[in-house]
């Protein structure tokens, strides 16, 4: 193995039907029309020295190093700023050039430190290459004149370093920042030799920089370089893998000192985020070498009891003899399991089937239980499938975007930089938010309308706006009458028409004024393209599956589904969300979305298993809570998953998992619910194993392991003996043949293959005899279902309302730094980010109640009560307050309520009502839970270190 | 404890009938029963139908009719359970 390195042909490489010919250095050359000389050159195999391009970056023609000769041209124009013409002839190479050339890199190299040999981009340095390239033998000006060798080093950021000593001014940090990333947090500061780099006048740490990355990856030199790569030196290979962080799912280069990660670069070529990364994904990966992980399997009779390490054998046994004993005594229904949407395709495929055909009954459940199962039921009613409709390169040419209950520059931080390159180039946008995002105003972007609605009232605010659709004659009508079922549309067209959807009638319960509703419908009708983009804020409610089902009318009733621009599209939470889904986590579903009752479906199972499989559902994760506190339910096994921190109504969670005998934890952390386990298998990380992630956009990434799993085996490896010890022998000698499985019982992914994702990067499901390379935009011409179904979808207020008690209502959510629970992103330095979920609270409210800023205030609600710390913040409306989930100890779902969406179950977490109020001490379950830190994760020492 | 989750239940049964109220009675009731048939344990089932039969009162009388009439319309929407149309869905998939 060695580094990988992609090519750079120095400018973007232009998309266009019309070719030139030119003649580069004798060589005839065709390109797309728009092409630079450079990139011309490039695709010819001529490298023209330069600095300041490189084609993540439009062409910038500062540094002058790639001058070029073009025959009837005067001058030695700069090869990144002149496009390719026809009939062009180019020299790249002349006595002259290379003396021009050779010219500037010594003014360059005048004001440069030279200590090559010890620096840290030794060897990967563009300006020491382009030093050697232009044969450049000394410098005549001596180092005594004004220089800028003493400036200073910032060290404010915890993952990169800015020495500005180093530094050439070529601005691709600016550029990089302005073009890829979209946050304008670096500037060039003074003029002339006074320039320099800023990240607007403070340090790196205090500015609006979001530590994404881009800028280290653009500089030349060694001015930006990641911290890890100044501590331990250059890496000396590297390995495809796709980030286990959102739903994104980048490609990285995992850059490696042998087992050891030296960064993490994103792949220019990973067809999901083409060379761009987050904060998360490109340096929050040290969780995986915490000290904190826990790498030998554990047991122990009571929770109060410490933990004892043990043998792999040992755990296995046991696990599989406690289930054995459960289910003799209370019961086949007795036990089940969770997968996990962190966990790969084959890992969760190989869970649903030893809890399917080893448990044998349909009790498994997966984390999207609790974020986007509203999506899989929304979509599949009205269009026929479980699935965002687009792939993300879609939202290139949409020219509407409307982005609903969904925070994409903090949730899915790579997909929103895309969105936002689509923003400033002129597309309309309209946010539909209770709070005001970033994305509602941010540099070069500003919504058009901001629908500022209350928690709880997406599905009369959709309404509203199909209604303006409906009632002004916004119809597409043609493609309503050739795509969907007419009785249907001419039922929902009836019931939306009604005067008691009308903007002016919904007005009370949205908190939108309707002129502001009728506009965005308006403009979403007629604006063009139209893609939604909607996320958590959309499916954690009572009504979750009807507003799904809402956006997938709005889209049809103006013909915005099955092209590309368009579209109805989740953003998905967790890495493999989509996947989980799809390998038949549900406890209703076998894999590929096929009801249990399908008696084709699980026939085919059946005999390829060797067992027979149960007809009817089994329990989702919160009825197997219910079971377990009603005495029913007594053993779980679950992979990945931190339900004791991320589920509602975490004291009855906790409830339930004490109500067990046997609770068995497959994960890198003793996590929130670990403490209320009896078997602990140590789990890997996705640094350690090999297998699938499938992204928000139905892609099919490669996961690829860059380091032996520390555990001793992987993830899919213990699920195996454990379902061996259980009765159910599993044979698979490596994850390609868990997919081989998956790819013969499952039609969406029935061409998918190991060799065909090493070959075409990634792969978009449907992926079979129809679609054999995949298929990146979905209801094409047809929907899945046949006809698109529109749906009744009535507003049904939550039964969670506010009163004098409960006055506020708290919405959950997340942000940039941290992930989910928190469990991966607490562990690295992430943390200076967030040290504490604080609640936002909106002057007014914090007024009326003597709150000021950084006040311990309690937060209660009928399910419970907590402390936080508040936040003065005019993000929030009135009445509505906010936090995050990210911290254990600040217990955000003792506050939450069991409330759920009507179809799936999927948690209320957007709308609970609570008071809050001063206070100057924690919670009693706060309180209970430092004690409990304690006291339920002791890990016994072995007798031979005691000694 | 397990009266709690009955009555759990009887409001995860009554939501879903709010939802499919809007549509033609025949139809609501098929989309109740067929929506519990498809998502809901046997158990949970046993647990609703034993509320209903004792008239424990809070049933929505959309959910009490799926319990027990016989469906004289069609769901709203795919019918989940059984092979018919699950089958026809499967070569997408989706």
């Amino acid at each position: 193995m060695a580094l990988i390195k992609e090519l750079d042909y120095g400018t973007p490489i232009r998309a266009s039907d019309l070719r030139v010919t030119l003649t580069i250095d004798g060589q005839a050359i065709t390109v797309p029309a728009g092409t630079s000389v450079m990139a011309a050159a490039a695709i010819a195999g001529t490298q023209i020295p330069r600095l300041c391009a490189t084609d993540r970056l439009e062409p910038f023609g500062s540094c002058r190093m790639c001058l070029v000769e073009i025959e009837g041209r005067r001058g030695t124009p700069a090869s990144c700023t002149t496009p390719a013409e026809e009939g062009m002839v180019v020299r790249t190479q002349s006595e002259r050039l290379a003396g021009l050339r050779r010219g500037v890199m010594e003014l360059y190299i005048s004001d440069h430190p030279l200590d090559c040999l010890t620096c840290a981009a030794n060897g990967d340095c563009e300006l020491q290459d382009m030093a050697g390239t232009v044969g450049l033998r000394a410098v005549r000006y001596g180092y005594d004149g004004a220089n800028h060798l003493d400036a200073p080093k910032d060290t404010s950021n915890p993952y990169f370093t800015f020495e500005e000593s180093k530094c050439i001014v070529c601005s691709r940090c600016v550029r990089a920042c302005e073009e890829v990333q979209g946050t304008f947090a670096l500037t060039i500061e003074g003029r002339g030799f006074d320039s320099k780099v800023s990240p607007s006048g403070v340090d790196f740490f205090a500015s609006e920089c979001v530590s994404c990355g881009a800028c280290v990856q653009a500089c030349p030199t060694a001015t930006l370089t990641e911290n890890a790569v100044i501590e331990r030196g250059q890496p000396e290979h590297s390995v495809i893998t796709t980030c286990a962080y959102c739903g994104v799912g980048c490609s990285f280069k995992a850059e490696m000192q042998g087992n050891t990660v030296i960064r993490m670069v994103p792949y220019k070529d990973g067809q999901a985020n083409e060379g761009h990364s987050c904060v998360k994904g490109r340096f929050a990966w040290g969780y995986a070498t915490h000290k904190d992980r826990i790498t030998k399997p554990m047991i122990r009779a009571a929770i109060t009891d410490p933990w004892r390490e043990v043998t792999w054998a040992e755990a296995i046994g046991h696990a599989a003899r406690e289930l054995k004993r459960i289910q003799a005594k209370y019961g086949r229904d007795s036990v089940g399991g969770i997968t996990s949407s962190r966990c790969t395709n084959e890992e969760t495929f190989l869970v649903q089937k030893l809890v399917r055909a080893g448990f044998g009954n349909n009790n498994v459940d997966t984390c999207a239980r609790v974020c986007h199962s509203p999506t899989g039921y929304g979509l599949k009613a009205t269009l026929g499938t479980s699935a965002g409709t687009q792939d993300f390169a879609s939202v290139d040419q949409a020219d509407v975007i409307m982005v609903i209950g969904a925070n994409p520059t903090d949730g899915h931080p790579v997909f929103a930089s895309r969105m936002k390159r689509r923003l400033r180039a002129g597309a309309r946008l309209i946010v539909a938010d209770p709070r005001r995002i970033d994305l509602v105003r941010t540099p070069h972007v500003e919504a058009d309308h901001h629908l500022q609605l209350r928690p709880g009232s997406n599905v009369a605010l959709l309404n509203a706006m199909a209604h303006v659709v409906v009632t002004e004659g916004l119809v597409a009508e043609d493609y309503v009458r050739e795509r969907c079922e007419a009785d249907a549309f001419a039922m929902w067209a009836r019931f939306i028409a009604a005067e008691r959807h009308a903007p002016e009638a919904t007005e009370a319960a949205t908190g939108v004024p309707a002129a502001a509703v009728r506009a965005a419908a308006r403009l979403y009708a007629t604006g063009g393209k139209a893609a939604i983009y909607y996320g958590l804020g959309v499916t954690e409610h009572s009504q979750g599956s009807t507003a799904v089902m809402a956006m997938a009318n709005l889209a049809m009733a103006t013909g915005n589904i099955g092209l590309i621009g368009a579209g109805v599209n989740p953003l998905r939470g967790q890495n493999n969300v989509q996947g989980s889904c799809d390998m038949g986590s549900f406890p209703h579903e076998l894999a590929g979305y096929r009801h249990v009752s399908d008696e084709g479906a699980r026939q085919m199972f059946e005999t390829l298993w060797g067992v027979s499989l149960r007809a009817d559902p089994g329990l989702r994760i919160p009825n197997m809570l219910d079971e377990a506190v009603a005495g029913g339910f007594k053993g779980l096994y679950i992979q990945g998953e931190d339900i004791a921190q991320s589920d509602p109504d975490v004291q009855h969670v906790t409830a339930g998992l004490r109500a067990m005998e046997c609770v068995v934890i497959q994960d890198l952390f003793l996590n929130e619910t670990a403490k209320y386990a009896h078997v602990f298998l140590p789990g890997s990380s996705f640094l350690e194993k090999d297998g699938t992630f499938t992204n928000a956009e139905r892609r099919i990434n490669r996961v690829r392991q860059v380091m032996p799993p520390l555990p001793g085996l992987a993830d899919w490896e213990a699920t195996m003996a454990l379902s061996d010890a259980l009765g159910l022998p599993m044979h698979y000698k490596h994850p390609s043949e868990i997919m081989d499985e998956i790819a013969a019982t499952t039609p969406s992914f029935a061409g998918v293959s190991y060799e065909l994702l090493d070959r075409r990067g990634s792969i978009q499901w449907p992926c079979n005899a129809d679609a054999p390379e995949g298929t990146p935009t979905m209801h094409v011409g047809r929907f899945v279902r046949g006809k698109g179904k529109f749906m009744i979808t009535e507003f049904v207020p939550t039964a969670e309302r506010t009163g004098p008690r409960f006055p506020l209502i708290l919405t959950t959510g997340r942000i940039l730094s941290q992930y989910n629970v928190g469990a991966q992103t607490r562990r690295t330095d992430n943390l200076r980010w967030h040290e504490e979920d604080v609640l936002e609270i909106h002057p007014f409210d914090a007024e009326s109640r003597g709150v000021v800023d950084g006040d311990l205030v309690s937060v209660q609600s009928r399910s419970g009560d907590i402390a936080l710390r508040a936040r003065v913040s005019e993000r929030m409306q009135p009445g509505v307050v906010y936090t995050t989930f990210h911290h254990a100890g600040s217990g955000v779902n003792v506050v939450t309520t069991d409330y759920s969406d009507w179809a799936t179950n999927c948690p209320e977490y957007k709308v609970t009502a609570v008071q809050v109020r001063r206070t100057n001490a924690l919670s009693s379950w706060q309180t209970q839970f430092a004690d409990d830190e304690i006291g339920l994760t002791r890990i016994a020492r072995p007798l031979d270190a005691a000694e | 404890m397990a009266h709690q989750v009955d009555e759990k239940l009887v409001r995860m049964a009554n939501q879903i009938a709010d939802f499919f109220r809007p549509y033609p009675e025949g139809d609501a009731i098929a989309g109740v029963r067929d929506h519990l048939h498809a998502f809901w344990t046997s158990g949970m089932l046993r647990s609703l139908q034993a509320r209903a039969v004792a008239n424990a009162g809070g049933i929505d009388p959309l959910v009490q009719r799926a319990l027990s009439d016989a469906p004289a319309g069609d769901s709203p929407l795919e019918k989940e359970v059984g092979s018919e149309s699950a089958g026809a869905l499967a070569s997408d998939a989706g």
